[in-house]
């Protein structure tokens, strides 16, 4: 399993990981640096990703499981400040969060595993054809094969 | 995050970097929710019912090796996760009885069951054949490590073993 960034600057691939948020990462995990309140998600189960070796939180996800539906929905995901839009330094790093809920998904729930969103309207066109999410009206969905090419594609299969 | 703060970004980024950095919260009434949730749920509970026995098997394969790789990266050393118990998960996975098994790897069952039990080490070919068995899903290199944490317990907690090694060593460095 190898997963990695990009570099932008320098097209290198960098190795990442994503793991919890620690208690302490909260007081770090600005509104400034990472766009919403994330205190506010603690009830949830909150991950980071950064760099291996390195502090730096580069985008942050909040997932809830629905068990008995055998489906993890994405609540949230934000980049860190440095990584919104043309400058951005990172790239993949979105993808990489979205690979990791179906990951989380796929060891929880085996064949049975799917993701889910609720995308704002104008942003629907863009994960679908960035991520292989599948509408249902309100809702994005990741499942079977558009689930795993996406694992596939982030280094996990 | 305000609707005026979202506003703000939708001004400041283009829709694709946007989608390239969040999925932003979406607030739904209770009515909305739950017609949202019957869409989605009458949806998969339609593809699910539609998977095939060979995805469903591939899928489990996968849970196993994620299983084994957590297990792996873990700091903890666990008894009972041992060769014979990721082995007899494989069995499990792809649904075949012992003998089978051992003849698709051309080894006899008595010795299967030898590794099955943990009364054998298995040899790096035997982990080379699990690989190409399991069509590159689960390395090599997964079965040989999880058979090297047995080891890696015993060199560190095997007492009676550095008792009987302690006459071998006639001078410790100072």
């Amino acid at each position: 399993m190898v997963m990695f960034l990009t570099e932008l600057s320098s097209n290198k691939k960098l190795l990442c990981e994503i793991v919890p948020v620690a208690e302490a990462d909260y007081k770090r995990m600005t509104k400034k640096k990472y766009s919403f309140d994330w205190k506010a998600e603690k009830q949830y189960d909150v991950y980071k990703i950064k760099l291996i070796g390195l502090e730096d939180i580069l985008g942050l996800i909040s997932l809830q499981y629905y068990d008995k539906e055998y489906r993890i929905q994405i609540r949230l995901i934000a980049l860190s400040a440095e990584n919104l839009g043309k400058h951005k330094k990172m790239g993949r790093v979105a993808g990489n969060l979205i690979a990791f809920a179906c990951l989380a998904a796929l060891k929880r729930y085996e064949s049975l595993a799917a993701v889910s969103l609720i995308p704002k309207t104008a942003l629907i066109h863009h994960y679908v054809t960035e991520y292989g999410f599948e509408s249902t009206g309100w809702q994005l969905f990741l499942y079977e094969n558009k689930l795993h090419r996406l694992l596939k594609k982030y280094g996990y299969e | 995050m305000s609707k005026k703060q979202i506003e703000k970004l939708f001004e400041q980024y283009s829709l694709e970097e946007l989608a390239e950095s969040f999925v932003f919260p979406v607030r739904l009434t209770k009515k909305q929710q739950q017609e949202a949730d019957a869409e989605l749920n009458a949806v998969l509970a339609k593809r699910r019912s539609e998977i095939t026995p060979e995805f469903k098997k591939q899928a489990r394969l996968l849970q196993l090796k994620f299983q084994m790789e957590d297990y792996l990266k873990g700091i903890r050393y666990d008894k009972q996760k041992n060769f014979g118990f990721f082995l007899r998960q494989y069995l499990q996975c792809i649904d075949k009885r012992s003998s089978e098994f051992a003849a698709e790897i051309d080894i006899l069952p008595s010795e299967l069951s030898q590794y099955l039990n943990n009364h054998r080490k298995p040899p790096k070919h035997i982990m080379v054949r699990l690989e190409l068995h399991s069509q590159n899903t689960i390395p090599a290199s997964d079965w040989y490590r999880v058979a090297e944490m047995e080891t890696l317990h015993e060199l560190a907690t095997d007492k009676a073993i550095r008792k009987e090694q302690k006459l071998h060593v006639h001078a410790a460095r100072v």
